[in-house]
């Protein structure tokens, strides 16, 4: 009796956490929805006095080369993603499966990116990244992205070779599988959640990232958060909503794309056996 | 096809796991592992199939030096304790896994892997996914698997452990059906004596990471080089005494027999001991003593007798319609044609 008052409890507390954890993520995405709208909005008004398309004009004109900079800016996430995600699994799978001389500083390090303050690493980093000319470069701005996502990327990836760790991999091997073949028919399968997750999280990081973009990139290289951040601190609630309404949207439906294209690869990859 | 370990020694973090092991398994051959857990059985299994590098010594297979071939290109195949069959498949899939890694062409591939659930007789089950069997279907699937990828060498690790026994019986039968049908090289791992005895041409003992004795079932039985294997495989009743001038001489018993001189422990099993009450004519000479019951132990058809007499403690068992209790005297007959002499 006492155990089951006790699971109620729970169930309701958790209950409450998550409505209010649904709650706090809808509304600001509500109000985001709605300013991105407003004409003008000023106290004591519930809702906006007028509406206006002013921000959707803004980035669907075609004069302020917003989506331009959205599909550059998602590709160049991708790729960071993508690299992030090799680099990963590489890394993860040298610190869970080999012994080797400095390791536990190699596995220490990983985390450095997260613990040193961005504008600490940025201001560094830009000093080596002008003397190697990387500086001004897309493909400065991607090795720097690289370095903030590869903490997470190795991170989560160790996590699950750890917990998959080789036992099906040693299976597959006395059954006559090649390295490749095992690669492809066994591990990669087996890590897919790890891979997706990583890759998410990658993409995000590069994507969000606008400090480290700034410098490094030095204005020629210009991503979507380059481009947003002004907004927001500008005080232009319209434009800045809009901005930020398709920041999300576009993240999301990355995600989506991301996830459905590994699994159906998979998929179809497991039905070749026989179908 | 022909397997010989040669001087195998496998260190793993700097421990000596196998120490120069020396093994000769021949064609067809059934040789059965025994030894208790953690003595290295598993280490040697992983080293044969290439998955563990050995710190010296070579793996022979058909007369050729495999020991620095990749575990893919050796045709040992091992079906591990845990079985590890591959999850994203189904029970087809998993199967077909070592025919289509060799790229054997759809159609007839299809057809190998409907033979193979055939000869595990799990028809009907091809579309299951593996997390939706029992634990005997699961080690079906395991085997036809290590089949279907068509071994030279079959290296079985405890495969029937986790089985209740009558799963465990019906295994083992399917496994000795296959091997005879196949005619594959098989060593099988385990640390059931029982099993050993039951399903191998041969039994090699193992204590930490040496292998002791190996012989045939009979001979390992009979004739345990040390007291150590006799006591793995089963114990009984251990009396020391020397031999002189082919008698065996001790504070029990005295017997012929024909040793060379020296200390020797004698073990009679419980069967060989058997028990009469003191109105009883004792059988030899040797039977003179009282032994008085310290202990009876009801096991169903049969009760077990702990006696003791003249400073020696001894196990025995009589059929459970017996009129004896504790305290009791009893002559003790010494069935000698079952004595099992162990030199020290």
């Amino acid at each position: 009796m006492k155990r089951t008052m006790h699971i109620d409890r729970l169930g309701i507390i958790s209950k409450i956490l998550l409505i209010g954890f649904i709650f706090s993520i809808l509304s600001s995405l509500v109000v985001i929805v709605v300013w991105s709208l407003a004409g003008r909005w000023a106290w004591p008004h519930l809702l906006p006095e007028n509406f206006s398309l002013r921000g959707m004009q803004e980035l669907f004109g075609g004069y302020s080369g917003a989506m331009e900079t959205l599909f550059f800016s998602i590709g160049l996430s991708l790729v960071v993603a993508l690299l992030a995600v090799i680099i990963g699994t590489m890394t993860a799978r040298a610190l869970v499966f080999y012994d080797f001389y400095g390791k536990r500083v190699i596995d220490l390090s990983t985390f450095l990116p997260i613990i040193i303050p961005g504008t600490v690493f940025a201001m560094g980093i830009n000093v080596i990244f002008i003397e190697m000319g990387l500086s001004d470069s897309v493909a400065g701005v991607i090795v720097a992205h690289l370095i903030c996502s590869l903490p997470y990327a190795i991170k989560i990836m160790t996590d699950i070779t750890q917990a998959f760790g080789r036992k099906l991999e040693e299976q597959a091997a006395v059954l006559g599988a090649s390295f490749r073949q095992t690669m492809a028919f066994i591990t990669l399968p087996s890590l897919l959640p790890g891979l997706i997750a990583s890759g998410c999280m990658a993409y995000i990081v590069s994507f969000s990232q606008y400090f480290l973009t700034l410098i490094i990139g030095g204005g020629t290289v210009m991503t979507f958060s380059v481009k947003m951040v002004p907004y927001l601190q500008s005080g232009d609630r319209t434009l800045a909503s809009a901005y930020s309404l398709v920041f999300v949207c576009s993240t999301l439906l990355v995600f989506i794309i991301f996830e459905k294209t590994i699994k159906k690869f998979y998929r179809d990859e497991s039905r070749y056996y026989f179908a | 096809m022909e397997l010989i370990l040669g001087n195998l020694s496998v260190a793993i973090d700097n421990k000596l796991i196998l120490d120069s092991i020396n093994l000769k398994v021949k064609k067809g051959e059934l040789l059965a592992l025994l030894g208790p857990s953690g003595c290295g059985k598993s280490t040697l299994l992983k080293t044969i199939a290439g998955l563990l590098p050995p710190a010296s010594g070579y793996v022979m297979l058909n007369g050729k030096d495999a020991t620095d071939l990749p575990p893919n290109q050796r045709g040992v195949v091992i079906v591990f304790q845990d079985l590890r069959l591959f999850p994203n498949m189904t029970v087809e899939e998993n199967i077909a896994f070592p025919l289509k890694v060799r790229g054997i062409p759809k159609g007839e591939r299809l057809e190998k892997v409907h033979n193979f659930i055939a000869g595990v007789q799990l028809q009907g089950l091809e579309k299951r996914k593996v997390t939706e069997l029992s634990g005997g279907q699961l080690q079906r699937v395991a085997l036809a698997r290590a089949l279907a990828a068509e071994p030279k060498i079959l290296l079985l690790d405890e495969p029937f452990s986790s089985l209740d026994e009558n799963l465990r019986r019906d295994m083992r039968r399917l496994v000795m059906d296959l091997r005879r049908r196949y005619g594959i090289t098989t060593v099988l791992v385990t640390h059931d004596r029982q099993e050993a005895f039951m399903m191998a041409d041969r039994i090699a003992i193992m204590f930490s990471g040496k292998i002791v004795q190996c012989d045939t079932p009979k001979n390992i039985y009979h004739a345990p080089a040390t007291k150590a294997v006799a006591d793995f495989l089963g114990g009984g009743n251990y009396i020391q005494g020397t031999v002189k001038n082919g008698q065996f001489l001790s504070n029990i018993i005295n017997f012929p027999v024909s040793k060379p001189d020296g200390q020797y422990t004698a073990l009679f099993r419980v069967p060989a001991l058997k028990a009469l009450s003191p109105a009883e004519n004792p059988q030899g000479e040797q039977t003179k003593q009282i032994f008085q019951i310290t202990d009876l132990y009801y096991l169903g058809d049969q009760t077990e007798i702990i006696a003791e007499g003249s400073g020696q403690q001894l196990k025995l068992n009589i059929s459970s319609d017996h009129s004896l209790s504790i305290g009791d005297k009893i002559h003790i007959d010494f069935d000698l044609s079952q004595v099992v002499l162990i030199e020290e």
